[in-house]
């Protein structure tokens, strides 16, 4: 039986665009590493580019919850692919806002921003000008920076939304 | 983890919750999202988390069982007739060679055979006649005892295994509870499922219809058992330090339930194997024969051997 903590603070998941365009790496609860494909930043359009990093964050996250379930059962010794049906008015009411949550990133220079509903739609805004004027690594790194403010304010939300629903004055 | 570290879980639960609970800050102002009162509070909660663990910490070792099981097992093979020597219950050393010394009081027979004294008659009657049924019960006995020490043996295991489990649980629920699902586990107390009954006939001496008694044995270790109760499951849930530690105290307390009252099921069983050989005495101890009584004045007497025919 592992530890999750340990396993949260360690887990390396990666996922990439269809193609293979835009490869994307979560290293822990909140790094994210980006990286294209040969030529592949030089040709792309923007809407193109906001379109493949939209999808690209899905999967991502898809695959970093994949992770985390298997990490669960890991620490829990059996297996959990999901969570249980919401049966009590506070579980329903819980997944009900979690459900409508939306999560912002962006990175400091303002180039890139994500954002997402409920981690299931997603939407990647890139600047006028970032693509003329930041070399592809530089870009990249934006996109990582604006999808760890995105997993903070996440996490933010969730503990507030937890505060809010979970009152522990009421239990 | 194991069952050895448990007061060190129990430490790292009650440092973790507080490390969790001052985590829960707001990342502008630094302010804590929760009150004074909640603090101390849970300050209470986990400076308690240690004893909660104590007397688990406790529970019998079992390997210390094994030289009891070891001594019965010996037992059995003193008493083990010949006939029909395999363990009734269990599977743990399962076959004992037959004892050649419990061939010779049947032999004795032609000894007495031309005696005319009542005690004589009676020697064979009472004591040579019934005594493969008296061993054979004895046999069963000892079996029967010996599998309610594996199934004490096999309870304390799963019991140290379910405490285990319960901190372990405790201490991933704590990791889990920022994450954006519901923080909730399922506690499966095995210690239940740790022993089965299984019934044995017992002879008697008279050729009446054999007695039924009902053991209990370590669930992976009796021959046939009816199957073993499903084990109970008890679903927790906690988004907080305070409903994490409180839902692990209903599971401790839950868990302790349980091995009360598993362990009654096999005191049960042996105070009923207990009741059956009272009532069914003569079927479990050969009477003392009368000649035990005999001088060698009265030997001869009409009472004792009497006169021989030869």
């Amino acid at each position: 039986m592992g530890i999750l903590a340990d396993g949260l603070d360690n887990m390396r998941v990666q996922a990439s665009t269809p193609g293979g365009s835009i490869n994307a790496q979560l290293h822990g609860r909140s790094d994210v590493y980006v990286s294209f494909a040969p030529g592949y930043y030089r040709r792309v359009d923007r809407g193109d580019l906001e379109a493949h990093l939209a999808s690209l964050a899905r999967l991502l996250w898809v695959a970093r919850m994949r992770e985390y379930y298997a990490l669960l059962s890991d620490a829990l010794g059996m297996q959990v692919t999901g969570e249980s049906p919401a049966i009590s008015p506070r579980d329903v009411e819980y997944e009900r806002q979690r459900d409508g949550l939306r999560a912002e990133g962006r990175a400091s220079d303002g180039s890139v921003t994500v954002s997402v509903v409920g981690m299931k739609t997603w939407k990647v805004s890139v600047s006028d000008h970032a693509l003329n004027t930041l070399r592809e690594e530089e870009f990249a790194a934006r996109v990582g920076e604006a999808a760890g403010a995105l997993i903070h304010d996440h996490r933010r939300q969730i503990r507030e939304l937890k505060m809010r629903i979970y009152d522990p004055a009421f239990t | 983890m194991s069952f050895e570290q448990l007061m060190q879980h129990a430490d790292d639960i009650a440092r973790r919750a507080w490390r969790k609970a001052n985590e829960n800050v707001d990342p502008q102002s630094g302010a804590s999202s929760y009150s004074p009162d909640w603090f101390d509070n849970l300050r209470g909660m986990c400076e308690g988390v240690p004893g909660q663990y104590e007397p688990f910490s406790k529970l019998p070792n079992p390997s210390d069982y094994d030289a009891a099981i070891d001594m019965l097992k010996k037992g059995l093979e003193k008493l083990s007739s010949g006939q029909d020597n395999r363990d009734p219950i269990s599977t743990n050393g399962s076959v004992y060679i037959a004892n050649p010394v419990l061939t010779k009081l049947s032999g004795a027979e032609s000894y007495i055979e031309g005696w005319t004294g009542k005690a004589a008659m009676e020697f064979k009657s009472n004591f040579i006649d019934p005594f493969p049924a008296v061993v054979r019960n004895q046999f069963i006995v000892v079996a029967a005892i010996k599998s309610a020490l594996e199934a004490e043996k096999a309870m304390w295991q799963k019991a140290r295994e379910d405490v285990d489990k319960v901190a372990h649980d405790t201490i991933t629920a704590l990791d889990n509870m920022g994450e954006s699902g519901k923080n909730e586990w399922t506690m499966t107390f095995t210690v239940v499922a740790s022993i089965a009954a299984v019934g044995a006939t017992l002879v008697t001496a008279g050729g009446a219809a054999g007695i039924a008694i009902t053991a209990v044995g370590a669930a992976s270790q009796v021959v046939a058992a009816a199957a073993p109760d499903d084990p109970p499951k008890l679903q927790v849930s906690g988004e907080h330090p305070d409903q994490v530690l409180r839902s692990m105290g209903d599971c401790l307390r839950r868990l302790q339930e349980e091995i009360d009252r598993t362990d009654k099921r096999i005191a049960d069983a042996l105070m009923s194997i207990n009741g059956t050989i009272h009532a069914e005495k003569d079927s479990f101890v050969s009477k003392r024969p009368a000649l035990a009584t005999a001088t060698k004045e009265s030997i001869k007497d009409p009472s004792q051997m009497g006169y021989s025919s030869d």
